[in-house]
């Protein structure tokens, strides 16, 4: 069995992380007295990790992902997703948080390609109720 | 149906433009407060929006951003639009968190507008604890030094400076009564209560609660004069120990460069709003100490503040080179 | 004045209102809701701002559930404990349903938890008083165990979900020295991450991005039948359910309460190990709204019981008894024995209270929600999910008002698909992320205390009993497990969780205790 087959990848990626924290935590302080500080709990859990990842790479149900099939589309639907997060940051300081989630539901409605008469109404319903509770209730 | 799509997004995202600017205030304001909900300085801050928003005619809303330590709160406040309507408490911890090498903020980084609270260090032990007066404790101390814990905050902490300072007067060691870190005052108090540590010297409008309801004994305070709400317990001077600070404090401010205009505004409005007894009798009830300070003073207060509160880190070793 | 004046009253029903309006919306919390009405209780007699505050704690509790119910997205960490098993009763019997058991198993527990409160307020607060960080380490432990037990029949991915939770939760400025780990240069990562902002990017927003992945557009099947009888579903049925399972919602009810009144360990490990118990003890196949009911009403005990040692010693019990601490100081009202001794009609009122929100407030908003949760779900999914997505995003940025945290969320839904995608439960990444502080803090506190002797962990009575409490759970945990394994248990483990909101209910939404 190669180590480098799909179905090793969540023991893998475990094991990686464990190093990662491990590597890193070298750099944290000790208490005055030497008894490790800021670096013990993640040590703990890099170790804990490594256990649990070294027991993964020896399972066979490990890395049985689901198959979604790759597609460009999703792809595309996704960067329309980080598009709605987008606008919801940019329209955020010019008119409130309320509005912009408003903004936010029209693109993702956009993306989903939902007819425009009902995805208007929707997010003009969530814009509205929106910025009554978090603007004008909240001052946000 | 795209090109209906087309026509709409322009103009929704066209229509969101900001009003247009009146006068100062014309719209809420914000007062962020890095720690949180339920703390000392949340409780003051919220009695004081609840009295500002009065004085200015807007609504004045708190926000607690808190976290590392009150860095992010702090951060958040000096990244902030100076435009008088985002403001926020400041608290001693900007005067400390800069020798450590955490954050390049100091009190420089804002503009004060008013001195709110002050709080200092209460000396406080279990009510069934063997010292019933400082004297008795420092002896404690002296006789088996290093078995005395004391905690009430972070390792280098406001409160923390505050057992190095008295333990200093005392001609004491920082060793002689350790500190056990813990994430605020409340905690702390459990522990004391729990017997896991000995004293805490967090301010007393964290304790006065427990002492009110008889589980804990205030043995001094580390102020200039006797407290209000506790007049029967002396200050460390009085017991001829030559040490007073000012302990935890909070100062309301804005960003840097905030407008003169506006800032003359604001600390007017802070002017009559502090002196209200909307504001100020809930808070001496509950054990805060309060004074008024603006302008020069305030600023020479905060370098002094600075100066004490380095020296006592340096000689604690917290002090990054 | 008394509970009978209709300005108390009024104050009860609008509290209760508001209470529902911000719990059933996701970034809003039952704290939060406190914190906003604090400046207007400074202004109150106490005699009717305290009862305003106790329904708003009550209701908004319960009202986390909502959103659990309608998209996943619990309201609390303790609610993520049964985030789950409350979305797939909602979704293949009825919203009305799930949120019944909700409600009126909230309404128990916290019927139980104001009982002990008005029963043994002194003697537990005395009991808390002897929680020293050894105590408090040992709770924490027993709380991660009941984490990793609760994942059922796949504890490693449990358990490496819950070591995720912890490892996320060290970023920031660590308890012992202030030194700040894991920021990688980044300033707003001095803070730490919010918990409450990773929940709603863990459950909620990585539905919206798996669903923008797998493009299913179809309707939610509504289940037949959910739409009618609105009120058997919500008020007969769940009250039969608590009659049968009367044990379990009596021992779910003390468990928070035991845990509730201990300071600052709240409400969250409580339900976990209700939760997580009646998933080990269940006979039969997996029981979802058994798992519902035990957490429900573990929840709202704690929130009766959080108020013990804030009305008997002055210690807050969490955020809220803390502000409601600030607000009796500033009255000038001395909580611990005084308080009973001298003020009845106040302790009276907030006993009366506390009965009042929980047996008539919280059913009836909660039937309000339930109803207004029915609705949402019946419109079309891909509108669902672009509001889920508004929602998602201002809830996240509406907690600390700050545009960073929504990155972390969306960041955190990204996690989220991943450890979907290869069947890691998502609900123990929080779990963690709530139980990393208290746990290495205590560790540290109590390390330093004792000089590093690691023996004083054993030392004292208390934390002994809790420490074999903890062996105990994870010995029977490991031992039941086994056993249902061995029967053939584990069929389900290997279908990973990629179905959402869009799934056919046949297919388990992301529940490991679905593994039969």
């Amino acid at each position: 069995m190669p180590v480098l087959s799909a179905r090793n990848i969540p023991g893998l990626a475990i094991i990686l992380l464990a190093g990662l924290v491990w590597i890193s935590s070298r750099q944290f302080p000790t208490l005055p007295e030497g008894y490790p500080g800021p670096a013990l709990f993640p040590r703990v859990i890099a170790v804990l990790l490594l256990l649990a990842g070294a027991r993964f790479l020896g399972q066979r149900t490990a890395g049985s992902a689901s198959s979604d099939p790759f597609s460009w589309t999703s792809l595309a639907r996704l960067g329309g997703g980080l598009g709605a997060i987008g606008v919801f940051l940019l329209v955020l300081p010019q008119a409130g948080a309320g509005w912009a989630a408003g903004g936010a539901c029209l693109i993702m409605a956009a993306i989903q390609r939902i007819g425009w008469k009902q995805a208007l109404v929707a997010s003009t319903v969530t814009g509205l109720v929106a910025h009554l509770m978090f603007t004008s209730l909240l001052g946000l | 149906m795209i090109r209906a799509w087309g026509l709409l997004l322009p103009i929704l995202l066209g229509s969101c433009q900001p009003a247009a600017e009146q006068a100062w205030p014309n719209r809420p304001i914000t007062l962020i407060v890095p720690w949180k909900a339920g703390g000392g300085t949340d409780t003051a801050t919220r009695a004081l929006a609840a009295v500002l928003k009065d004085e200015l005619g807007q609504p004045v809303n708190v926000v607690n951003r808190t976290g590392g330590g009150g860095i992010v709160g702090h951060l958040a406040l000096h990244q902030a639009r100076p435009d008088g309507y985002t403001l926020g408490a400041v608290t001693v911890e900007i005067t400390m968190m800069h020798w450590t090498g955490l954050t390049p903020l100091t009190s420089d980084s804002y503009t004060p507008l008013a001195l709110v609270t002050i709080n200092p260090s209460a000396i406080t032990v279990r009510s069934d604890a063997p010292w019933q007066s400082i004297d008795e404790l420092v002896a404690a101390i002296r006789a088996s030094p290093g078995t005395i814990t004391a905690s009430g905050t972070s390792r280098g902490g406001i409160w923390d400076l505050c057992r190095i300072g008295f333990l200093q007067a005392v001609g004491l060691n920082e060793a002689a009564m350790p500190w056990v870190p813990s994430q605020g005052a409340a905690p702390a108090l459990q522990e004391l209560l729990a017997g896991g540590v000995d004293v805490v010297t967090a301010a007393l409008a964290e304790t006065n609660a427990l002492r009110q309801a008889g589980h804990v004994r205030v043995l001094a305070v580390m102020s200039e004069q006797r407290l209000p709400v506790a007049p029967e317990v002396p200050t460390l001077r009085e017991l001829g120990i030559d040490y007073a600070s000012a302990g935890g404090w909070m100062v309301l401010a804005a960003p840097e460069r905030l407008p003169g205009p506006i800032r003359e505004q604001l600390q007017s409005a802070l002017r009559r709003a502090l002196v209200k007894p909307a504001f100020r009798d809930p808070l001496l009830r509950a054990g805060f100490r309060l004074r008024q300070l603006t302008g020069t003073p305030l600023n020479i207060f905060l370098e002094e503040q600075d100066l004490e509160n380095g020296l006592l880190m340096e000689r604690a070793g917290l002090v990054s080179p | 004045m008394s509970l009978l004046s209709w300005e108390a009253a009024l104050a009860l029903v609008l509290g209760a209102l508001y209470g529902t309006l911000f719990g059933s919306i996701p970034g809003l919390t039952a704290t939060l809701a406190v914190a906003l009405f604090i400046p207007v209780a400074f202004f109150l007699d106490p005699i009717i701002a305290l009862p305003a505050i106790v329904a708003i704690s009550s209701v908004a509790i319960y009202a986390g559930d909502v959103g659990a119910a309608v998209a996943r997205i619990p309201g609390t960490p303790a609610s993520a404990a049964y985030a789950a098993e409350l979305h797939r009763v909602a979704q293949a019997r009825s919203p009305m349903l799930g949120l019944g058991i909700s409600a009126l198993g909230s309404s128990f527990g916290g019927l139980v938890g104001t009982l002990v409160l008005m029963a043994g307020a002194t003697a537990l607060a005395t009991l808390a008083m002897r929680f020293s960080s050894f105590e408090y380490f040992w709770v924490a432990v027993l709380g991660l165990a009941a984490g990793v037990f609760a994942s059922g029949s796949r504890l490693l991915r449990g358990l490496v979900s819950l070591l995720l939770g912890l490892l996320l939760s060290t970023v920031g400025v660590d308890p012992t020295l202030g030194y700040v780990r894991f920021h990688f240069g980044f300033s707003w990562l001095l803070g730490g991450l919010d918990y409450i902002v990773a929940m709603i990017g863990l459950f909620g927003f990585s539905e919206v991005l798996s669903h923008l992945w797998q493009q299913r557009a179809r309707r939610v099947a509504v289940p037949p039948g959910a739409a009618t009888h609105p009120i058997r579903q919500f008020f007969a049925a769940p009250l039969r359910l608590i009659l049968r399972a009367r044990g379990l919602v009596a021992r779910s009810s003390f468990l928070g309460v035991m845990v509730g009144f201990l300071p600052g360990a709240g409400a969250d490990i409580g339900a976990w190990i209700a939760c997580s118990l009646q998933k080990l003890t269940r006979r039969g196949p997996p029981d979802d709204e058994r798992v519902v009911l035990a957490g429900a009403s573990s929840n709202n005990a704690a929130v009766a019981s959080a108020w013990i040692p804030a009305l008997s010693l002055g210690l807050p019990g969490d955020t809220v008894t803390a502000m409601v601490l600030a607000v009796f100081m500033m009255k000038g009202i001395t909580p611990g024995p005084m308080l009973f001794a001298q003020d009845m009609t106040l302790i009276w009122t907030l006993y009366g209270t506390f009965l009042v929100a929980n047996l008539l407030l919280l059913p009836a908003c909660g039937y309000l929600s339930a109803r207004m949760a029915a609705q949402a779900v019946r419109l079309p999914l891909n509108l669902l999910i672009s509001i889920i997505a508004a929602a998602c995003l201002i809830g996240a940025y509406a907690i600390n008002r700050n545009p960073v945290d929504v990155g972390v969320m969306v960041g955190m839904g990204a996690v989220a698909l991943m450890l979907r995608r290869y069947g890691f439960p998502l609900a123990q990444v929080v779990l963690g992320m709530v139980l990393g502080p208290i746990l290495e803090q205590h560790f540290m506190v109590s390390a330093i205390k004792s000089n590093w002797n690691l023996l004083s962990f054993f030392d004292r009575p208390v934390a002994l009993v809790l420490m074999a409490l903890t062996l105990m759970t994870i010995i029977a945990g490991v031992r039941l497990t086994r056993r249902r394994l061995r029967r053939g248990d584990q069929a389900g483990t290997v279908s990973p969780d990629s179905a959402g909101l869009s799934s056919d209910t046949s297919s388990p939404a992301g529940g490991d205790a679905s593994a039969a």
